[in-house]
């Protein structure tokens, strides 16, 4: 049986579409469809708004620190927390640039599923890179927030040991995400918030989005 | 145009071209719920875009066809490796509401399922358009690969469906 053949039954068969029509045509009626739309404005505008809120935190960590300069540790962590707020501002504006060429769904279907998949990757690195170092970032947010509001230097009052030791603890609290995350990867979980976290961190997406990128680019050259 | 013209536009070339949502959510889903799923998932996509349509830059079903696969591949994608693709089978030629196996179920159609069932998603979009007889140019502007290289696929499938269907002879021979 030859392809043509089979394009001729194709041409035949016809799917009794009633139900499907209907489907199709209940979110209109339940006036859904303004909904969605909207919902990915809110979500190109929540982007937006994280990146004004990282922008805010990095003019106030670099006042903080600039003040502070002569104190070498509130400027060491000043200078940390500027940093990562400059990566958190790069991350989120990429990630809203790659959104935002996906945003329409109607480019050719290679171009789309090569937009996906490149997204995931990075959202992959983000996640990793910007997720993991709040175990001992809090310290440093919290140390740098004592001194804003009250004055107290936290690295001071305690003691260097107790606050590497605090570090230390936050180092191996990364290590142990790692693990659960590799331990946990594969089942199915509740929250996809938490699925998604798993995955990212367990490394999954990141071999899920490679072997798509591997996918399309051996169906271009084929 | 206003809000309420732009709708009836929108709603009356769904109308038109709705089976290209139906044969396209039919080819990629794993049973009748899964179907019923990406059929609104693609009808609320399709709106979401809709804005930006452009009749100047490409026909209504080249849009249309781009934005069913692109959805119904990234949702498969979402699936377990293991469950992604179950050989198609029967439940995609059922109604949605009554359930009911076409009757007249031919033999080549089942050949064919049975074929689709073990392509990848990109290659299931390239025999989809060949099977809706969608000319060369077309399958490239939805694809977004050359003509020549819809033609080289095109006739490897056809070596590959011919070398299954000879073997399959010869064991039933």
């Amino acid at each position: 049986m030859e392809l043509d053949e089979m394009k001729q039954a194709w041409a035949r068969m016809d799917l009794r579409q009633d139900g499907m029509e209907a489907l199709l045509r209940q979110d209109f009626r339940e006036r859904r469809m303004e909904k969605t739309r909207a919902s990915m404005r809110w979500s190109l505008l929540w982007q937006a708004m994280e990146i004004a809120a990282w922008l805010a935190f990095v003019v106030f960590v670099a006042s903080f620190w600039v003040d502070h300069r002569h104190t070498t540790h509130l400027l060491v962590i000043g200078l940390l927390l500027h940093a990562y707020g400059i990566a958190a501002i790069w991350s989120t504006a990429t990630q809203l640039f790659l959104l935002s060429r996906i945003y329409l769904f109607d480019a050719p279907v290679l171009v789309l599923q090569r937009r996906l998949a490149q997204l995931r990757r990075f959202r992959f690195y983000s996640t990793l890179a910007l997720g993991l170092p709040w175990w001992c970032l809090w310290l440093l947010a919290t140390t740098v927030g004592m001194v804003w509001l009250s004055g107290v230097d936290l690295y001071a009052v305690t003691s260097p040991g107790w606050f590497w030791a605090t570090l230390g603890v936050g180092v191996l609290g990364i290590g142990f995400s790692l693990r659960l995350a590799r331990h946990l990867a594969g089942r199915r979980l509740r929250s996809p918030t938490l699925q998604r976290l798993v995955e990212d961190m367990s490394g999954r997406s990141l071999l899920r989005a490679s072997r798509q990128l591997d996918e399309i680019a051996r169906f271009e050259q084929e | 145009m206003t809000g309420r013209q732009h709708q009836q536009r929108f709603e009356s070339l769904l109308h038109e071209h709705r089976r290209i949502v139906f044969k396209v959510a039919g080819l990629y889903s794993r049973g009748a719920a899964d179907r019923d799923d990406l059929v609104q998932e693609i009808g609320a996509q399709l709106w979401r875009s809709f804005g930006g349509y452009d009749p100047a830059r490409a026909k209504f079903s080249t849009w249309m066809y781009r934005i069913a696969l692109n959805v119904a591949i990234s949702q498969a994608r979402r699936w377990p490796e293991a469950d992604r693709f179950e050989p198609l089978d029967t439940h995609h030629l059922e109604t949605v509401g009554g359930g009911e196996p076409i009757a007249e179920q031919d033999e080549r159609l089942t050949a064919l399922y049975a074929f689709i069932g073990q392509l990848d998603p990109l290659n299931r979009a390239l025999i989809l358009l060949y099977l809706e007889d969608r000319s060369y140019a077309e399958i490239a502007e939805v694809l977004g690969i050359s003509e020549t290289n819809v033609a080289t696929k095109l006739g490897r499938i056809k070596q590959k469906l011919r070398g299954q269907m000879t073997a399959a002879q010869a064991t039933g021979a």
